[in-house]
């Protein structure tokens, strides 16, 4: 029964278009990076041991995005589909739906990760013959085990428990993007040669930042950066160490959740939400019989009206978005810290002076804002539908162009956010390191420069999603 | 007086399914019950009515209007309930009709309060008003979804299995008010409980696999039935035997005993004795193809 119900769930795994999608692109990314990728001087190899881990060991970081997908879509799908109450009254125990569940998610992140391995191999035969070592399989084997397995356990565990604890889309995704986050402020705190401004400092990394990485780039790239060219391509890398610390930790802090997770999962169905019905003060009004009332649906007046109903509902949406507002946090937290650092300790130690012309240079470019409107604009987008209201919103009189309208006004209201979060950082950035000189002007063209591309954006997104 | 007027109305779906086939149908002031089994076509005549979906052939107008061609004109004067509907999350009962009210083109603030207000003590959700609907159990639902059909001024109003998951009490209530509404416009209610029909509609409509199979009054149609339906207590492995040899319409078991319903001029065999037929032996009779009432009615 066991391998029957495994069986399921993986096929119910490998039926999701997320997970068809997501293949294709591990794969495409395995072969991408061996074709395309550079790893330090030409005589490396492109099939050596340091560059396939390097590769892996950058896309097991990507488990995080699609261990949060596929816990979103297929472990939570009995309480999203209300199918609970089925599943759980039929002979099903609470070990085996929990370890079933558990090795579905486990087993579908990681064959991705296998997947981008085979890109790898795949990439190897399209790559000029000078430039490749002798094919080993332990070379691709190594770092699937010592670092694709663990970080997906790691990811993927740490999303199993938060889905079957909260049984909560939105928790998953704020869950997900705290591990990002996470690991960035470890990366950060050691120095991680990922981050663009750190790679040419010297100095050697203290043994907390790479402990605190869960993901343990950071003891890689600490290590491997004084490897010599024979070392890179001959050399496994050593399972060692704070690196095996490392590996030891993380392992057991993922095993030691799923087992409190284990115990704490109550395999029945969630309490209803006990609602706090407020006493009513107000004296209940008597009874008022129904009419029928003149209605103008048309005119200006009706148009304006319907239109800010409408925008009015998009922005409460927009800013009780927990994910949304989390995202907006995210990007204060990881842009002023990056910003901070590329003035005060750019490469070779340059240390700028905070000055406007400076600082908005560098936050001109919104790439993450991009991000974030794509996510926010399919939601947006497809609300109507995805809550089942449709076909009482759309056969009211209202005109499509008010729901149009309002949506696009509501994501303009995200973009002119960004920029003022932008504008914000910057200034407080200067104001904290005695910088006074604050030219607004300056700034409130960025309004223009950063925030107006975005618009266009917007209106084409909401274009084609139509 | 004719106010809705539908002329061949065709619509396949693309797995193939022809949802609605050749539908004729004229319907004045009142209520008017559209009864099917499940997969009939009713909620397609019903989204198409309510200018959701296109047909791919065939005419609607109501009041003179070419809803095809006007869509807009026809939402200015429709209440929809649909089948099933969801609600945007964290918006509380009141909030989400007064926005609707504002959609269907109620300016005016102090009557879009009492209209709120009344549909909210109509539906009995006064109490609840503050509470997320999203939160609401089945039947509330269903309750705010009555309530939203009638904001503003409908004149058609279309109902579909309003009463779905709704407890007798609170099914009376909703009958009183559609009744009480239904006077001087029209409320086509489409169900597959024959007796919301039978208790509510002046005119009523089968509908079997997207085609009308029989149309006329309630008590038009279960007087012509009169004297040729018969029942007979058997034993339950007989049936296949009577279905072969009579034009069996349905089975039922009453008090513990199974009975067949046949459909015959005269008394089919000893035994069997005559029933005075309701709505559900017209609606059973027509869905077995029995006699087509149709031509007789139109005769």
């Amino acid at each position: 029964m066991i391998a029957d119900l495994l069986k399921f769930e993986l096929k119910y795994h490998f039926g999701q278009i997320s997970f068809k999608v997501a293949a294709l692109l591990f794969l495409m990314l395995g072969y991408f990076c061996a074709v395309k990728g550079g790893f330090g001087s030409d005589e490396v190899h492109k099939n050596s041991p340091y560059v396939i881990t390097n590769i892996m060991a950058l896309l097991s970081l990507c488990s995080i995005f699609s261990a949060t997908l596929f816990s979103a879509n297929v472990v939570l799908r009995d309480s999203m589909h209300k199918m609970e109450a089925v599943v759980f009254t039929t002979s099903i125990k609470k070990l085996p739906y929990f370890g079933i569940r558990l090795s579905g998610l486990i087993i579908a992140v990681f064959s991705l990760l296998l997947l981008a391995a085979l890109g790898i191999y795949i990439g190897s035969f399209f790559i000029d013959k000078n430039r490749l070592g002798t094919f080993h399989p332990y070379y691709y084997l190594q770092p699937i085990l010592i670092f694709a397995l663990p970080n997906v356990l790691f990811s993927a565990g740490i999303l199993f428990c938060t889905a079957i604890q909260t049984k909560s889309v939105r928790a998953i995704y704020v869950v997900g993007v705290l591990l990002y986050i996470f690991y960035m402020l470890a990366s950060i705190l050691g120095d991680s040669p990922l981050l663009a401004t750190s790679a040419n400092k010297a100095g050697s990394a203290d043994i907390l930042p790479v402990l605190l990485d869960p993901f343990a780039l950071a003891s890689f790239f600490g290590e491997t950066r004084t490897w010599t060219i024979p070392q890179r391509n001959c050399q496994l890398f050593p399972f060692e160490g704070t690196f095996l610390l490392n590996r030891i930790l993380w392992t057991s802090f993922t095993s030691l959740i799923i087992v409190i997770s284990y115990h704490l999962f109550d395999f029945r169905l969630a309490q209803q939400q006990q609602l706090k019905v407020k006493a009513d003060k107000i004296a209940y009004p008597n009874l008022i019989s129904y009419r029928t009332l003149k209605v103008v649906p048309g005119g200006i007046a009706y148009h304006f009206r319907a239109f800010i109903a409408r925008l009015k509902l998009e922005l409460i949406f927009l800013f009780k978005n927990i994910p949304v507002m989390v995202m907006l946090l995210l990007w204060v937290f990881l842009f002023g810290t990056a910003l901070k650092d590329r003035l005060f300790s750019g490469a070779y130690g340059i240390h700028s002076y905070p000055a406007t012309g400076i600082i908005i240079e560098e936050i001109r470019s919104m790439k993450f804002g991009l991000i974030l409107i794509i996510f926010y604009a399919a939601e947006s987008i497809c609300r109507e539908k995805s809550v089942n209201i449709h076909s009482i919103i759309y056969s009211s009189p209202a005109p499509d162009s008010v729901f149009w309208m309002a949506k696009i006004l509501s994501l303009f209201g995200l973009v002119f956010v960004l920029a003022t979060l932008n504008i914000g950082i910057g200034i407080i950035l200067q104001l904290t390191h005695g910088y006074f000189r604050i030219e607004l002007p300056s700034y409130l063209s960025l309004y223009y420069y950063s925030a107006f591309p975005l618009l266009l954006f917007v209106m084409l997104m909401v274009f084609i999603q139509n | 007086m004719v106010r809705l007027n539908i002329q061949q109305l065709t619509k396949s779906y693309q797995n193939g399914v022809k949802a609605l086939d050749d539908v004729t149908l004229n319907i004045a002031n009142g209520m008017f019950g559209l009864l099917g089994p499940n997969g009939a076509g009713k909620s397609s005549l019903m989204r198409t009515l309510a200018t959701l979906q296109l047909p791919d052939a065939g005419q609607i107008h109501f009041d003179g209007n070419d809803v095809l061609r006007n869509p807009q004109e026809m939402r200015t004067k429709l209440g929809y309930l649909p089948q099933d509907f969801g609600v945007y999350p964290n918006i509380s009962a009141i909030d989400l009709l007064n926005h609707l009210a504002i959609l269907k083109g109620v300016h005016i603030k102090s009557e879009r309060v009492e209209q709120v207000t009344s549909l909210l003590q109509q539906t009995n959700l006064f109490e609840s008003r503050k509470r997320s609907v999203s939160t609401f159990s089945g039947g509330m639902r269903q309750r705010f979804g009555i309530a939203q059909a009638l904001l503003g001024n409908p004149q058609l109003i279309i109902v579909d299995e309003p009463t779905a998951g709704l407890d007798p009490q609170e099914r009376n209530r909703f009958h009183d008010l559609l009744s009480e509404i239904g006077t001087n416009r029209v409320v086509i209610l489409s169900t597959h409980i024959v007796e919301d029909v039978n208790d509510l509609c002046a005119e009523m409509a089968v509908m079997a696999s997207g085609r009308l199979i029989l149309k006329g009054k309630p008590s038009q149609l279960t007087e012509k039935l009169s004297g040729k339906i018969w029942r007979k207590a058997i034993d339950k492995i007989n049936l296949p035997h009577y279905s072969s040899i009579f034009n069996v319409i349905s089975t039922k078991v009453i008090l513990g005993k199974f009975y067949v319903f046949v459909l015959a001029d005269q008394l089919p065999a000893s035994g069997f004795e005559s029933v005075y037929p309701g709505l559900e032996e017209v609606y059973f009779s027509s869905l077995s193809g029995a006699v087509n009432l149709n031509k007789e009615v139109k005769r």
